[in-house]
């Protein structure tokens, strides 16, 4: 069959923007899962290092604020995500039928008048879906960049956990193992939400 | 290109077939569809594929006003029969589509919602099209197991739906049956393989033999008329059917 033209790939790369988006959505979760059980045993090892640790075990128990803001702030995300692959699934389907009443030939005056009201209507649902679909894009992109800025606390955070954790006394090297970890799991949260607004960004052009 | 030609023409009671579409994809089967009009109400029995809808829907409206077409008639459930009803839902959102009770959850994954179908209970019924009625013949199993064909008495004209359905090769593909020995080689292989049930070609084959019937129409191939229609249900009513288990049973085709 040789109807699968531009238009068809084109709307199918609109499908797997979206799903790549959902699967990055999916990889912050993980993540925020992880520091968020990070930063527990943080705040339970820093227990060891008693008074000389409680610096350490703030910093520990506001990143695991943030991990669960980060998680809960994936939620709407989400169902932002799943908002858009029904948009995006009914965009295809009424654009694919005005391919098809493209394809109509009619010379009369009867059947072009019925296909112009058609394709009228058509245009205008397109558009609905359209308009519909670049609100969700903005908002998407919007509780993205919010993370993003739950991210930067985060890192800031896990910089000052590290500190802290030079005063650990003899936990400080199990302290600074941890903190390390908080860090590099916070900044492949900010890499991938990163990822997320950029295909947002490219997805808008 | 798809083109209408008129089978029956009395006053405002019409049978208009659409057919023969040597363009068409060769992927896709070949489709008849036909078009029953009286005083200002149309049905389309079996509308088709989506991907032959603009060679349909042209042909259609190159002769005849596609807003008079109130409802469709949907033999079965399979996509050379209806996967086209969303685009004439597009078209018309009233069009209502009859089909079998028992594929009133399957045919909405083509389209349509709860108003769109109008379910057919399995013992058939009368349809009323712009003041008159036409009968809905029970074909159950012939092929699909919610299967019926449609009888129009005045224009003596039977719509069989895969019934008599022919895959003839482009050169003998006539709009009637001139020679039906050669043409039924090309329907053998279909109805040994997609009809499933002796008994149920027998059921239908009684009930065909005491109509009055001037053509009989199927989805696929040549129209039967006259004397044909006789000839093609005593072949039918002969026919070894469900040659698809012969494959997983080879002793049956030794019996056979
Ligand atoms: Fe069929
Ligand atoms: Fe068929």
């Amino acid at each position: 069959m040789g109807h699968k033209n531009n238009g068809t790939a084109l709307r199918s790369a609109d499908l797997h923007a979206i799903v790549r988006i959902g699967e990055g959505i999916r990889g912050v979760v993980d993540t925020a899962r992880e520091v968020n059980l990070a930063a527990l045993n943080a705040m339970l090892s820093s227990r060891r290092g008693g008074d000389n640790a409680v610096g350490f075990r703030v910093a520990s128990a506001e990143l695991r604020g943030i991990s669960t803001r980060l998680m809960e702030a994936m939620q709407g995300l989400t169902l932002l995500v799943s908002s858009m692959v029904n948009e995006v699934a009914q965009r295809q389907r009424k654009q694919r039928n005005q391919d098809y009443f493209r394809r109509v030939q009619g010379s009369q005056d009867r059947v072009g008048g019925l296909l112009s009201e058609i394709f009228g209507t058509q245009e205008e649902e397109v558009d609905r879906l359209s308009m519909l679909l670049g609100q969700s894009r903005r908002d998407l992109h919007m509780k993205a960049s919010r993370a993003l800025r739950l991210c930067d606390q985060g890192l800031i955070l896990s910089r000052s956990a590290l500190i802290e954790a030079a005063y650990g006394g003899e936990s400080a090297p199990a302290l600074k193992q941890v903190a390390e970890q908080l860090a590099q799991s916070i900044h492949s949260v900010a890499e991938t939400l990163g990822g997320v607004r950029a295909e947002l960004e490219e997805a808008r052009t | 290109m798809k083109k209408l030609e008129t089978l029956f023409s009395e006053g405002t009671h019409q049978w208009q077939v659409i057919a023969r579409d040597p363009e068409r994809a060769s992927a896709l089967i070949d489709t008849n569809e036909y078009l029953i009009a009286h005083g200002n109400e149309a049905m389309l029995t079996d509308p088709g594929g989506l991907e032959i809808f603009p060679v349909v829907f042209s042909a259609l409206a190159a002769g005849f006003d596609p807003r008079r077409v109130k409802w469709i008639f949907a033999s079965h459930q399979d996509p050379d029969v209806i996967s086209s009803l969303s685009l004439w839902l597009e078209f018309n959102p009233a069009l209502r589509c009859y089909a079998s009770r028992i594929w009133g959850s399957f045919l909405p994954h083509y389209g349509g919602d709860e108003t769109t179908f109008i379910g057919l209970p399995d013992e058939g019924g009368k349809l009323p099209l712009g003041g008159i009625e036409l009968d809905v013949v029970p074909a159950h199993y012939l092929h699909s197991s919610g299967n019926f064909h449609l009888y129009d008495a005045k224009a003596r004209i039977l719509f069989s739906g895969d019934v008599g359905a022919a895959l003839p090769p482009p050169e003998e593909d006539e709009l009637f049956v001139t020679d039906f020995d050669r043409h039924i080689r090309h329907a053998e292989g279909f109805h040994r393989r997609f009809m499933g049930s002796k008994e149920a070609v027998l059921d239908w084959c009684e009930r065909a033999a005491v109509m009055d019937i001037d053509m009989l129409c199927p989805q696929h191939g040549s129209i039967y008329q006259g004397a044909d229609v006789m000839r093609f249900i005593n072949w039918f009513a002969e026919l070894e059917v469900g040659s698809g288990l012969l494959a997983t049973r080879p002793e049956m085709k030794k019996a056979a």
